[in-house]
Order: C-alpha cells, then structure tokens, then sequence
C-alpha cells in the first residue's frame, strides 16, 4: 500500500475506475436478472377476489334458485341447498348464453343449444364442453357472501 | 489450494490455454477504433438478447389460435415484468431490423463484400431473409388483427409466386385457410428453425469474418495508421463490443419502458381492417407490390433479391467494364433511395 502512495496516482486512479465500472455493470445487470426471475417465477399470490353481497338467504326459496349480480353487472345463480347456497356463473360454457335453474328438474338449462348441467354445475347432457364456473359462497347471519376474482 | 485446483482440471480437461490467447489476439485494422465501424457486432448481441427473452416469452406464450391472443396478454397484464420482457424482445427486434440494414449498407459501400468475400456476403444475404422471416412469423404469433391479416396477405403473396405458388401457400398455411395449424407453424419456425438457421449462418458469417480478417478501410489523411495498422482483439476490440453491448440493452430497456408494446385488436377472421399495414420494415416491398400486377410485382422482387445474391459477380464484371468508376456505390445509393422512397410513402399512405 505504502509503495503505491507516491508513484501508483494513476495506478489507483485505474483501479478506481475499474470498480465502478465493474460495479455499475454488476448492479445493472443484477436488477435485470432480478426481474427476469421474477417474471419467471411469474405470480404465485392468488388472483385477487372480493366479497359481493348477493342477499339474504330467504330470497332463495328450497330447491329454487336467485339470479344476482354484483356491482360491475357480472351475473350469478345462487341455488339454495339446505342451509346454505351455492353460486355458479349463468354463462354456458359452450357459447356464453344465459344458463337458468330448473328446480324441479334439479338442472341448470342452457336453451340455445339443449345444453344441461347437472346440479353441481357438471355438463349433463347437450353440447357444452366443461363444468359451469363456481364461486365460493360464505353465509354470515342471513346474508349470503359470494367471493368472486376482481373484475 | 490454487495449484490443486488447476493441477484437477488440467488433468480432466487436457487442453493448452495459451491457444485462446492466440485466437483471441486476432488483429484488428485500425478503424475498428472507432466505435462506428463496430456496429456489426450489435446484431450478435441483439440476436443474444432475443433468444434469452424468446425462451422467457415461451414460458408463458400458448400456441393456439383460443388462447394465443390471452396468453400474449397474460404476459403483458399479469406476469410479474412480463410487459418488460415482451417489450425488450419487441425493441430488440426492430433494432435488430435497422441493425442489419446498416451493417449491410455499411458492407456494400465499402465494398467489402468483394474477392475473396463473396461468400460471406451470400451468407450475410441468408441472414437478412431470416431476420425478416423472423419478424413475420414473430408478430403473427401474437394473434392481433394484424397478426391474422398479414399472414392472410403473406400466404396470398406466396399464392401468387410463378409455379410453386398454391403449394408454397398451402404448405405455409397448413391447410386452405390459415388457422391452428398456420399457428403452430410459424410457431415452430419462430423458435426451432429460424434460430437453429440464424445460429448456423452467424457462426459461418463469424468464421469468414475470422479467416479473412476484418477488410481494411485505410483513411488515406491518416499518417498515423501506415504504421499502426492493426490492433488485438482483445482486450481493447472487445472492451468496444462490450460498452456498446451496455448501452444497447440500456436503449431496448429504454425502449420497452417509454414506448410499451400494444396489444391491439384480437383476430377475427370475419372482420377485414380497413387498413392494413404489414410492420414498417415491409413497406418498400408491399408499396412496390401495389404498383404492378401481383404476379409482376412478385416477379419482380424475386429477382431483385437474386439481384443482390448475385451482387459481388455482378459488381466484378461491372468492374471489368468500367474500370475504377464504382458503378455499384451509384447503383446502392439508387436502390437506397428508391426504397426510402416506398418506405415513406406507404407509411405516409392511409391504405
């Protein structure tokens, strides 16, 4: 160290520049990397969901069925069973018509094409591909809470 | 602790290293000191840049004409960065484009595509057809209206090459209109084929650049350079490349942040857009298609890349002809600003 004090100026002056250089790119290209692996970890918290307030589980008469929406106008079928309910999305999943309960068939019925889905929203009969969409339904007191993802 | 560790590899590895210095200490003319000469090396890095975020993109992208559109929009909307990545890839591309270009007016005014390098030339020639390739199987894949329209349109233009036309087309589009299968295609073309291509091609392009040396451009005013005409390769040409490395990953980084990549409309075979636009680095050829027949106009761009294929011949006997009147400088600044020309103008054009 002592022997670079009085010839090695220029010596230091490089060494220092080197560090920052090397530094700088190490930082840089560390945040980059940083991001790449958090793209590719991609997003592992749920989709984020909220509390829609679809009414009281009197309106829901025994074996029948409530149409609700909540506030951006996205549509749901509560179906009553026993002493809670639950809701599925009134979209077919063939084309997205407007499915509808039948109650005393116990079916959701799709009439554009003769689609039917059994009571747990599973593809009875006709054409649509795949099971009605379901959402968590929490009753707290009367009122019935349906959880679905942010719009 | 050293000795031991080097004493481990040298034995599983038996190889002398002094032969790196050698292929390293490849000498350099001397205008490569200046950082303009130096841009050949940017489509290099571009095309690195391309293939890290390419794979990235791939995590995530779904080939299929249902879920193209929403996994592009996926990436775009919900995965962490994932806007940053598909605009790095985006950015890299285009500048990969304009990258290519310069370095090829660069080549041709200086004419270092002459004797011996008129087959690196060829080679270079394959590479520009495959960037292209690149970027329209690229900006298909998103699935857009733009996505489906100009693969419609590229399929009809193949349609109307001479002869082998409605095969071209029907082998391209995988069936009579394009669809999954024209999906899954340019899928294939735009992460298996075309890189093992580019790959191959640039690793030929480097090895001539290697056995010819890099061609001189000697500064006639230049006192200095009769004497010190070469430098080495490393450390000092790479520590250029480096630097300009730095700065072109800060520029596409730029790029994607200040100019993010849209989504545009999802493609619906059922609707035609009123305008509609290839990418900007296809307006010469598609203002030029308008100008003739559709057959003429292919005809005619056919043989204009054979044209510039066979340019070093060409430039010879034109040499022979005229000896020292570098008719090619006159014919590149011509074939320049024609295609500035039709470039500007479909852009400037509605339809």
């Amino acid at each position: 160290m002592a022997s670079s004090e009085t010839g090695g100026g220029i010596e230091r002056r490089g060494f220092l520049a080197t560090i920052f250089m090397l530094g700088g790119l190490i930082v840089s290209y560390g945040a980059a990397a940083l991001y790449g692996l958090r793209y590719l970890f991609g997003r592992q918290r749920p989709p984020r969901t909220t509390q829609v307030l679809a009414g009281s589980l009197d309106d829901i008469p025994e074996g029948g069925s409530l149409l609700a929406r909540d506030l951006t106008g996205r549509k749901f079928l509560l179906v009553r069973a026993g002493g809670t309910a639950r809701a599925f999305s009134t979209a077919c999943t063939h084309l997205g018509c407007q499915v509808y309960w039948q109650g005393e068939k116990k079916v959701f019925f799709c009439p554009c094409h003769n689609g039917y889905f059994d009571a747990d929203g599973r593809p009875a009969s006709g054409p649509p591909p795949t099971p009605l969409a379901q959402y968590p339904v929490e009753v707290r007191g009367a009122s019935v809470f349906v959880i679905m993802p942010e719009a | 602790m050293n000795g031991r560790i080097s004493a481990w590899l040298g034995e599983r590895i038996p190889f002398d290293w002094s032969h790196l210095r050698h292929l390293t200490s490849e000498p350099i003319p001397r205008h490569l000191k200046k950082w303009w000469f130096c841009v050949g090396g940017t489509p290099l890095y571009l095309f690195f840049i391309q293939i890290v975020t390419g794979i990235a993109l791939a995590f995530y992208y779904v080939p299929e004409p249902g879920k193209a559109y929403e996994s592009v929009r996926h990436i775009t909307e919900a995965v962490p960065f994932g806007w940053w990545i598909r605009g790095i890839h985006r950015w890299s591309a285009e500048l990969m484009v304009v990258a290519v270009i310069l370095h090829m007016m660069r080549v041709f005014f200086t004419g270092a595509y002459r004797k011996p390098r008129e087959l690196n030339w060829l080679i270079g020639m394959g590479l520009l057809i495959t960037v292209f390739t690149f970027g329209f199987t690229g900006y298909s894949l998103i699935y857009n209206q733009v996505s489906y329209w100009a693969a419609v349109v590229g399929a009809n233009i193949a349609a109307a090459v001479p002869v082998a036309g409605p095969y071209l087309a029907g082998f391209m589009r995988g069936g009579p209109v394009v669809g999954a299968n024209t999906l899954t295609r340019f899928y294939v073309l735009h992460i298996g084929i075309l890189p093992t291509t580019a790959f191959a091609l640039l690793a030929l392009h480097v090895f001539f650049i290697r056995i010819h040396g890099v061609s001189e451009f000697i500064d006639p005013r230049d006192e200095a350079a009769k004497k010190d005409r070469f430098f080495p390769f490393f450390p000092d040409h790479f520590l250029t490349e480096a630097a300009l490395g730095v700065f072109l990953i800060f520029l596409v980084s730029q790029l994607a942040i200040i100019f993010p990549v849209q989504m545009g409309e999802p493609a619906n075979p059922a609707v035609t857009p009123e305008h509609i636009k290839p990418e900007w680095y296809f307006y010469p050829v598609f203002r030029w298609l308008k100008l003739f027949s559709f057959e003429a106009g292919i005809i005619g761009a056919i043989l204009a890349v054979l044209l510039m294929f066979a340019w070093p011949w060409v430039d010879a006997a034109l040499e022979r002809l005229a000896p020292g009147r570098e008719i090619s400088v006159y014919a590149g600044v011509l074939a320049v600003v024609t295609m500035t020309i039709f470039l500007v103008i479909e852009g400037l054009s509605g339809h």
